[in-house]
C-alpha cells in the first residue's frame, strides 16, 4: 500500500494546477483544446501503441479536478476519457486508428451516445437497434443527452440482438445526412444533443467490436469516467469550501466576522468533512482501478452515490453561508452548484447508484 | 500508487490470522465478555499479545514496539476486529505510555514501561472532573507541594475502570495564577494511596464501567510527576491526538456490518426479521461512508509513516468514526425487530432464550455507544478544533 504520487505525477499536477488557475473562464473552447493537445494531455491517457503516454486514472483525475476547481467546461471527459478510451479498447481497424490519431492530435472530438430516456438508463435496458444488412448496418432508435454537439463523430451504443449482452458500438459521422438532431442547452452552460436514427445506413466498418463485445469495454471506460467526474466534483467542492471560509472571515455582522459564530463554524466543518470523505473515496476507487480490483463496479457505484450526496450538500451549504450573496449571480457559487447538480445526474444520480450498490452488495444476502 | 498487499504483507496477515485462531479462543472471548471475569481475562489476553511481541506495537522499537508500517498496523487491527478480538485496553499502553516515553525521565521509563507493556498494572485516566468536561483546562483538583510530596485533593469523574486500576495518570492544578493551560501538571498516582476512594457510576447500559475518584489529601511523591511542573497540559494535548486516531473504530464498524448481515440472513434463527429494502438502503449509506472513512484513515496512517504527527486529522477521524459506530449500533438494534430489548427471557421456555446473550450485547453496545460522541473530547469540541486548525476560523 502506497498512496504517494511519483515524481512525474507531482510535476504534472503542478503544471495542470497552474494552467487552470490562470485559465480565464470565458476562454475560447477551440483555443483551449489546441493547448490541451500541445501540452500532450489529449494523448496522455492512451497506451504507447496508439501514440499515447500510458498515464493512469491518477493523471486523468488531476485534470478533471483542476477543471472542477476552476469551473471550466471541457469535452476532455466525454471525448478523451469516454469516447477515446472506448475506441482504444476496440480491436484494431482502420476507423479506430484514424479516429484515435485525430483525437490524440486534437484535430477532432468524439462523443458516446448511450442514454435513451435519461441518465437513469442502465446498459441492460438500451433499445437502440443495429441490424446487419448486406451492405453494412442499419441503425434505428433514439439517444438523449449526448455530450458535446461539437463532436465530429458519435459512437452509438446499440443492440445487435435480443439479449442484453449483445451490445456493440457504431461510429457515426456527426454530419451524416440521415441523422436528426436536437441541441439542448443545460444549466451548467454545456450543451448536449438528442439524436434520432430512422434506419440510418452505416458501412460495415462502422462497427467497432466483435459480436456483443462492447459491454465489458463500455463498463470499464464508464467506471473510469465516473471516477474522473467525481474528481471534477471534488475540485468544485474544494473551491466552494475555500470561498465560503474566506467569505465568512470577511463578512461582518453584529460587529464581528460571521465566521466567528460556532453555529456557522460547525456547518463549515461538515462541509470540510464532506470534501475529505469524497477525496478518500476517490483514492479508494483509483486504487481499485490500478490494482484491477474485481469489486470495481461496486466501489464506483459507492463513489458516485457518495459524491452526489456530499457535493450537493456542500454546495447548498455554500449558498446558505453566503447569505444573500449566495443567491446572487454575482458570485460564482451558483455556477458551481449547477455544475455539481449535473454531475450528480450524469451516469445516474446518488439514489440510482445506491440501488446499484445494494444489488451488487446484498443480492446474495437473503 | 496502489492499495495492494505485498507478499511480505500477505505473509504478515497470515501470521496474525494464525495467531488469533490459535490464541483467541471462544472460551477466552466469553470470559472477556462476562463482567465478572472481564478483568482477569483481559489481562490474560494482553499477556498473550505481549508474549507475541504485539501488545505495545505502537511504541518505539527501543521500548519494545514493533517496526510496523502503516499497512501492517492496518492489517493488524483489521484482523483483530475480524476475529472479534479486543485490542489492548488503551489507558496504559496507548495513552499513558506515549507520555512516558516522550516526556518521562529514564527512571520513570524503567519503572513503568515494562510493567505497563506486560499488563502487570492496570491504568486509569484522571482527566475529567465534575466541573471540567469539554472545558478540561478548568479542572480544579489541586496539588500543593509539601516537601518532596504533592498533596492532592479534588474529584475525577467518568474514570473508566477505576475500580480495577492500580495507577491513575492525572492532570492536576499546580499553580493558582496565570493561564489555566500553564498551571497544570501531569502526575502518576498509586490508587492504593491513602485518601483515594472510588465510587461507581452505573451507565445507561446497566453496567459499571465508569467511576468517580475522590482524592482527599493524597500524598504523591514529586518523582511521580512527568516532565516539568505546569507543563502537563502540553503533554496531555500531544497525546490526545493519538487517542483520537484510535477512536475512529473502522475495524469495529466492519465487524458490526458483518453482524448485521448475519442478522439479516437469519442464520441466527429468531432474528433475521428485517432484510427489507429500507434496511439495505440504511446499511448501504453507512457502508459507503465507511468505505470512505477507511481510506481517510489509511491516508492519515500513510502520513504518520512518513514521520508526521497526527493533528487535526485525528479529530476528523474521531468525528466521522463515532457517528458511523452509532449509526451501526442503532441499525443492529433495529434489525432484531425489538428482540434486543429483551432483558429477561422468562422461564417457560417458549421464548428463544438462547438469543439473550446476543440481545444483551446489542442493547448494551447501543446504549453505551452513545458515549462515543462524548468521550475523548465531545464531537462538538472536535468540530471547534477542526474549525480552528483545519479551516483557520
Amino acid at each position: 500500500m502506497d498512496f504517494t504520487l511519483n515524481q512525474d505525477q507531482e510535476m504534472l499536477k503542478t503544471s495542470v494546477d497552474r494552467y487552470f488557475a490562470d485559465c480565464p473562464e470565458d476562454k475560447n473552447p477551440a483555443e483551449m483544446w489546441a493547448e490541451f493537445a500541445e501540452l500532450g494531455w489529449l494523448a496522455m491517457p492512451f497506451s504507447e501503441d496508439v501514440g499515447g503516454y500510458g498515464s493512469s486514472i491518477i493523471e486523468s483525475c488531476m485534470l478533471t479536478e483542476a477543471m472542477g476547481r476552476n469551473n471550466i467546461n471541457s469535452p476532455f471527459l466525454s471525448s478523451t476519457l469516454l469516447a477515446g478510451k472506448l475506441l482504444e479498447s476496440a480491436p484494431a481497424s482502420d476507423i479506430r486508428e484514424s479516429l484515435l490519431s485525430a483525437l490524440l492530435a486534437g484535430e477532432q472530438q468524439c462523443s458516446v451516445a448511450l442514454f435513451e430516456n435519461s441518465y437513469a438508463d442502465t446498459l441492460e435496458n438500451l433499445n437502440c437497434k443495429a441490424e446487419k444488412t448486406s451492405e453494412g448496418w442499419t441503425l434505428s432508435g433514439r439517444k438523449v443527452l449526448v455530450d458535446n454537439p461539437a463532436a465530429n463523430s458519435i459512437i452509438v451504443i446499440a443492440q445487435t440482438g435480443t439479449n442484453a449482452d449483445s451490445l456493440n458500438a457504431f461510429v457515426v459521422s456527426a454530419d451524416h445526412t440521415d441523422l436528426q438532431k436536437q441541441i439542448l442547452a443545460l444549466m451548467d452552460e454545456t450543451q448536449v444533443q438528442n439524436l434520432a436514427f430512422n434506419e440510418v445506413k452505416l458501412p460495415a466498418s462502422a462497427c467497432l467490436f466483435p459480436e456483443g463485445g462492447a459491454a465489458n469495454a463500455l463498463q470499464m471506460v464508464m467506471n473510469e469516467s465516473i471516477i474522473a467526474l467525481a474528481a471534477e466534483a471534488q475540485g468544485a467542492m474544494d473551491a466552494l469550501l475555500k470561498t465560503t471560509v474566506e467569505y465568512t472571515r470577511g463578512r461582518k455582522q453584529f460587529g464581528v466576522a460571521i465566521g466567528s459564530f460556532q453555529a456557522l463554524q460547525h456547518r463549515m466543518v461538515d462541509m470540510f468533512t464532506h470534501a475529505e470523505m469524497t477525496r478518500a473515496m476517490i483514492l479508494r476507487a483509483q486504487c481499485a482501478v490500478l490494482d484491477k480490483d474485481a469489486n470495481l463496479p461496486m466501489i464506483v457505484a459507492a463513489l458516485k452515490a457518495l459524491v452526489g450526496k456530499k457535493s450537493r450538500q456542500l454546495a447548498e451549504e455554500a449558498v446558505q453561508l453566503h447569505g444573500g450573496m449566495g443567491v446572487s449571480e454575482e458570485m460564482p457559487i451558483g455556477r458551481y452548484l449547477r455544475r455539481i447538480m449535473m454531475i450528480d445526474a450524469s451516469f445516474g444520480n446518488a439514489d440510482i447508484q445506491r440501488r446499484r450498490y445494494c444489488q451488487l452488495r446484498y443480492d446474495s444476502v437473503a | 500508487m496502489h492499495a495492494k498487499f505485498s507478499p511480505e504483507e500477505l505473509a504478515f496477515q497470515a501470521e496474525v490470522r494464525n495467531f488469533l485462531s490459535t490464541h483467541f479462543t471462544p472460551e477466552l472471548a466469553a470470559r472477556i465478555h462476562e463482567p465478572s471475569t472481564f478483568k482477569e481475562a483481559t489481562i490474560e489476553w494482553q499477556k498473550l499479545l505481549d508474549n507475541q511481541g504485539w501488545a505495545a506495537n505502537g511504541w518505539p522499537v527501543e521500548h519494545g514496539g514493533c517496526p510496523w508500517t502503516a499497512t501492517q498496523k492496518y492489517i493488524y487491527s483489521s484482523e483483530l476486529a475480524a476475529a472479534g478480538a479486543p485490542d489492548v485496553m488503551p489507558m496504559g499502553i496507548k495513552m499513558v505510555a506515549p507520555v512516558l516515553y516522550s516526556y518521562g525521565s529514564d527512571e520513570q521509563k524503567a519503572r513503568f514501561l515494562p510493567i505497563t507493556k506486560r499488563s502487570d498494572i492496570w491504568w486509569c485516566q484522571g482527566y475529567s472532573e465534575p466541573g471540567a468536561g469539554s472545558d478540561l483546562a478548568a479542572l480544579k483538583t489541586r496539588a500543593v507541594l509539601d516537601g518532596d510530596h504533592y498533596v492532592v485533593s479534588g474529584s475525577k469523574i467518568w474514570t473508566t475502570y477505576a475500580q480495577y486500576a492500580d495507577w491513575m495518570f492525572c492532570l492536576v492544578k499546580t499553580a493558582t495564577e496565570g493561564r489555566a493551560q500553564q498551571s497544570i501538571s501531569f502526575l502518576l498516582i498509586d490508587m492504593k494511596s491513602a485518601g483515594i476512594s472510588v465510587s461507581p457510576i452505573i451507565s445507561i447500559d446497566g453496567d459499571h464501567h465508569l467511576n468517580e475518584v475522590h482524592l482527599d489529601n493524597v500524598r504523591v511523591p514529586v518523582e511521580n510527576r512527568i516532565g516539568d511542573e505546569n507543563k502537563g497540559w502540553e503533554y496531555a494535548k500531544a497525546l490526545l491526538n493519538y487517542e483520537r486516531t484510535a477512536l475512529s473504530g473502522v475495524a469495529y464498524c466492519k465487524r458490526m456490518v458483518r453482524d448485521i448481515e448475519q442478522l439479516m440472513q437469519g442464520s441466527h434463527s429468531g432474528f433475521g426479521l428485517s432484510s427489507s429494502d429500507d434496511i439495505k438502503a440504511r446499511l448501504a449509506d453507512i457502508e459507503i461512508d465507511l468505505m470512505a472513512l477507511e481510506y481517510l484513515e489509511l491516508s492519515v496512517l500513510n502520513k504518520l509513516d512518513k514521520g508526521k504527527a497526527p493533528g487535526m486529522e485525528s479529530s476528523l477521524l474521531k468525528l466521522v468514526g463515532t457517528e458511523l459506530q452509532q449509526a451501526l449500533q442503532k441499525l443492529r438494534w433495529d434489525v432484531t425487530g425489538g428482540f434486543a430489548g429483551v432483558t429477561e427471557p422468562g422461564t417457560t421456555g417458549i421464548a428463544p432464550s438462547e438469543y439473550l446473550t446476543q440481545s444483551h450485547q446489542i442493547r448494551r453496545e447501543y446504549m453505551f455507544g452513545r458515549a462515543a460522541t462524548i468521550y475523548g473530547g465531545s464531537n462538538e469540541v472536535q468540530k471547534n478544533i477542526i474549525a480552528k486548525v483545519g479551516l483557520g476560523l
